[in-house]
């Protein structure tokens, strides 16, 4: 969107002031250029992302991850052993 | 341990109601020792936080679906290990299960935590809507068999069978769509931001330079979008023609050509930038349509053959001993091994033991018939009770149902009439939009020859029926929705349409219009007093037969007796002495001593207590809740028909709702089914069939729309069009009648997207159409047919009550 209204004013200085049409307006077009193409640059980064995310089963579930995020961590093996030892001396 | 309590314990494992003997452990109650155990097993192992992520999410698993010990011995073998393990490389294996169990947060969070419990697990992750658990393991430590044998101790039964040790990775063709929407919504959102700068007013002062870069970034922009994510409606189009069929993928496939080819002769010789916003815009609206209407049930599957229902391997017997072996080398001759709850997978005869078969997948029917030694067993029934030993007479694929399951594949005849309607409607359409458009150009010829070709391209540029072809899959895919939200899933959109031409609807009755796990049971003869009903439940508590079992939980006592004396008759009965009393339970001829009992038919079973016949308790099929109503309403706008493998005793109950004695049809084998739906749709009939069983197999497959009933939509089921809750059964008319409410919502939208048409071509035909009107036209037909159809159905489905 950044380019319309540079194209706008672009109009309009060259309307005042004649003298430095050519300068602003190469000017202004260098940076939409530049600006356009990072745009794309950005967008490109995201689609990638996308295909990327598709490609490795993100999207092949999506109601699981909904829930597995409200787990706590995993459990550690340590702790089993540690509750596995409690769990036998309350038990005896 | 177990304690009388007057209040309702529930267990504190699945949440059923305890009954009177709850097993009680650390003041918790349970229900059955094995749900217990599995509470016992996770509390140990620190998995307590399962039961408090949902209430009593516990699955209970009765002693008769309890597996043998021996049951999961087939997957020690490495050719039935090689085939169901997803990957298996230096000692590390990753293997997915379909666990239909799986029905909370909890589950998920036990599965995934399933490394707890075993050292050798590394990783299992659970993929909810298809139910499946994915687990990485290591070889050295864990075997798949005590895997599975872990899954199945934790009552999380994975459901093996031929076809998931064969299944193909359907998820593929999902993520193409998925990437081809995004990158069709990329290059959508960057042209159209290309070309906003020219709708502006204002515009006419935008440098020429600018125009350039942004056409023809916008021309790079569209060649992934038409020749990558286009690509299926040029291959349909293409497809169609050479089949001389004009379906609706032509004027799309026209349409997109010529908007790109218009659009690279205005940006190389005019200097103008084109039609490529809508070009791309009309992809993504037309894949989001795909994608949306591609979504259907994961966990379900609508096309099982019988691989599916068949065991992977047997235990075959020989004079060296048992051995397991996978059930394709199967050979006629045989001799194998059936234990308890184990499913006769060929056609053979018994050698050993007394069998008692339940047929209910087959037949619907939920009391067992038992067998003895040297009687003929099919294929498909499932033994209760102890192990019996049986000699293979035909080769598993040879056998009579799985015969009839193979005899016709009606996939590809029913391609041709798949979106049917749409097909018509495009067809007139495009030669009505081929025609104007050379009116056009004609016209102009003579008027302004600059203008022909330009008037020509417009009319097909902006008469590609974007909203023509999304207003299906907007439609159905939501009807299909609320279908699934109320109990009737749907194997894809296209039923929708089939159901809408039905006009005759078939019943089978056991199973489908009676119930197939409660059995109706009634004495007959004088009434019985508390002590005879106590006895009657003592005698019947030793036997193994499924009568007796049936017997045994109908009847309600306080007291139980001692028996002696207890002898059991092979297909006669059992009798035995209480106190001195002799008593007697079986068939009329065993207990009266009369022949006879053809005449009545049905199943029933006398009772002789001391000195004389008390009388008999009478087996009846219970009919399902609302079958009047609803076979009423159906009646009013179907013809019926009932085709029943059972014999006639139900005639007279049923006559009164069928009305005409012709179209019940009794003592029907799965094959006169088949034909009989073949002979109605030979006289021009679409006929729905409605089943449960694999006898109706082959007739569901003969049939336009085959629906399935089933009290678990996750077990198994035969191959079909639809799978009904059994619970909605009443509902069923309202879910047929509802497919004509979509057909009209159809042709609604189909009106509302000629109205835009027919704007955009009165454009067109003047030469003035502009990309403004195009760019603002082409995505406002499509958003509001969408809007249209998914609101109408939504509102149309909570009028009719679905």
């Amino acid at each position: 969107m950044a380019d319309v209204p540079g194209v706008v004013i672009s109009g309009n200085k060259t309307r005042k002031k004649k003298v430095n049409h050519y300068l602003i307006k190469d000017r202004i077009m260098s940076v939409v250029f530049v600006l356009v193409l990072i745009g794309i640059l950005v967008a490109s980064v995201f689609l990638i992302a996308f295909i990327w995310a598709v490609r490795s089963g993100q999207f092949d579930d999506s109601y699981t991850p909904s829930v597995r995020v409200l787990f706590d961590d995993h459990i550690h093996k340590e702790e089993i052993t540690t509750s596995t030892t409690k769990a036998e001396k309350k038990s005896t | 341990m177990s304690e009388e309590s007057k209040t309702t314990l529930t267990c504190a494992h699945c949440g059923d109601d305890c009954g009177k003997h709850p097993v009680v452990l650390n003041d918790q109650a349970f229900c059955c020792m094995g749900c217990q155990t599995v509470f016992q097993l996770l509390n140990t192992n620190k998995l307590g936080k399962y039961y408090e992520i949902s209430s009593m999410p516990g699955i209970k698993v009765g002693n008769d679906q309890i597996p043998d010990d021996e049951k999961y011995a087939y997957l020690d073998l490495d050719e039935i290990r090689d085939r169901l393990l997803d990957f298996s490389d230096s000692g590390i294996s990753k293997v997915r299960f379909f666990v239909p169990g799986i029905h909370c947060a909890s589950c998920i969070w036990l599965l995934e935590n399933l490394h707890t419990l075993h050292e050798g697990i590394i990783r299992s992750s659970v993929n909810f809507p298809k139910k499946e658990v994915s687990i990485t393991f290591k070889n050295e430590e864990i075997t798949l068999r005590k895997l599975v044998e872990l899954l199945v101790s934790i009552h999380y039964i994975p459901e093996i069978s031929q076809q998931s040790a064969e299944k193909t990775r359907s998820s593929k063709s999902s993520r193409t769509l998925l990437i081809k929407v995004g990158i069709a919504g990329f290059s959508f959102m960057n042209a159209m931001l290309y070309h906003f700068p020219q709708y502006l007013p204002g515009s006419e002062q935008l440098e020429i330079d600018f125009r350039m870069l942004f056409g023809w970034l916008s021309f790079f922009l569209s060649l992934p979008v038409l020749f990558y994510c286009a690509s299926d409606y040029f291959l349909s189009a293409w497809k169609s023609l050479q089949k001389k069929i004009i379906s609706i993928d032509l004027p799309i496939a026209l349409g997109l050509i010529t908007l790109f080819l218009q659009s690279t002769y205005e940006i190389t010789t005019q200097n103008k930038i084109g039609y490529f916003d809508s070009l791309t815009g009309l992809v993504f609206f037309l894949l989001i349509g795909k994608w949306y209407q591609g979504i259907t049930y994961e966990a379900l599957t609508f096309e099982r053959d019988y691989k599916t229902y068949f065991p992977v391997a047997v235990t075959r017997v020989s004079d060296t001993g048992k051995d397991t072996i996978p059930l394709d080398q199967l050979k006629a001759g045989d001799r194998i091994l059936v234990r308890n709850q184990e499913l006769i997978p060929a056609d053979s005869t018994i050698l050993r033991g007394n069998a008692s078969i339940d047929y209910s997948f087959v037949t619907g029917e939920s009391i067992p018939v038992s067998k003895n030694e040297g009687d003929f067993v099919f294929a498909g029934g499932r033994q209760v009770g102890s192990a019996i030993e049986l000699l293979v007479q035909k080769e598993v694929e040879q056998s009579y149902l799985t015969q009839l399951w193979n005899q016709n594949n009606k996939a590809e005849e029913n391609d041709q009439s798949m979106s049917g309607i749409v097909n018509k409607v495009s067809q007139y359409f495009t030669l009505i939009i081929i025609s104007i458009a050379t009116g056009a150009a004609i016209y102009w010829k003579f008027e302004d020859p600059g203008k022909a070709l330009f008037a020509f391209t417009s009319v097909l540029i902006i008469a590609c029926p974007c909203a023509l072809a999304l207003t299906i899959p907007f439609t159905f895919g939501s009807t299909m929705r609320q279908f699934g939200r109320k109990g009737f899933y749907l194997k894809n959109a296209d039923v929708i349409e089939k159901l809408y031409r039905t006009n005759t609807v078939v019943f089978d009755k056991t199973g489908t219009i009676t119930h197939s796990q409660t059995a109706h049971i009634r004495f007959n003869g004088d009434k019985l007093n508390t002590e005879q009903t106590a006895m009657i439940r003592s005698l019947a508590y030793h036997s193994t037969h499924p009568l007796s079992k049936i017997i045994y939980n109908h009847l309600q006592s306080e007291e139980s007796f001692e028996v002696t004396d207890f002898k059991e008759l092979p297909s006669l009965g059992i009798s035995g002495k209480i106190n001195g009393t002799t008593i007697n339970l079986g068939s009329k001829y065993f207990v009266t001593g009369e022949a006879g009992g053809e005449e009545n038919l049905k199943t029933q079973v006398w009772v002789f207590i001391k000195d004389h016949v008390v009388g008999y308790f009478q087996f009846e099929n219970k009919y399902r809740e609302g079958l009047q109503e609803t076979i009423t309403e159906l009646g009013n706008h179907y013809t019926l028909h009932l085709i029943s493998g059972d014999n006639e005793s139900e005639r007279e109950n049923l006559l009164p709702l069928f009305k005409d004695e012709a179209v019940l049809n009794f003592n029907q084998s799965p094959t006169d089914k088949l034909e009989y739906i073949r002979r109605l749709q030979e006289h021009g009939q679409n006929a729905l069939m409605i089943g449960d069983g694999l006898n109706d197999a082959g007739a569901l497959n003969e049939s336009k729309v085959g629906v399935v009933i089933a009290d678990n939509i996750y077990h198994f089921t035969p191959a079909c069009d639809a799978i009904l809750q059994a619970g909605k059964f009443s509902k069923l008319d309202r879910f047929i009648r509802f497919s004509k409410t979509s057909m009209t919502i159809v042709k609604l939208s189909f009106l509302i997207s000629f109205l835009y048409n027919f704007i955009g071509i009165s454009f067109a035909v003047l030469g003035s159409l502009s990309p403004i009107v195009a760019a603002i036209l082409m995505p406002l037909s499509s958003v509001s047919v969408v809007a249209f159809a998914t609101f109408a159905v939504r509102l149309s489905a909570s009028k009719a009550r679905l």
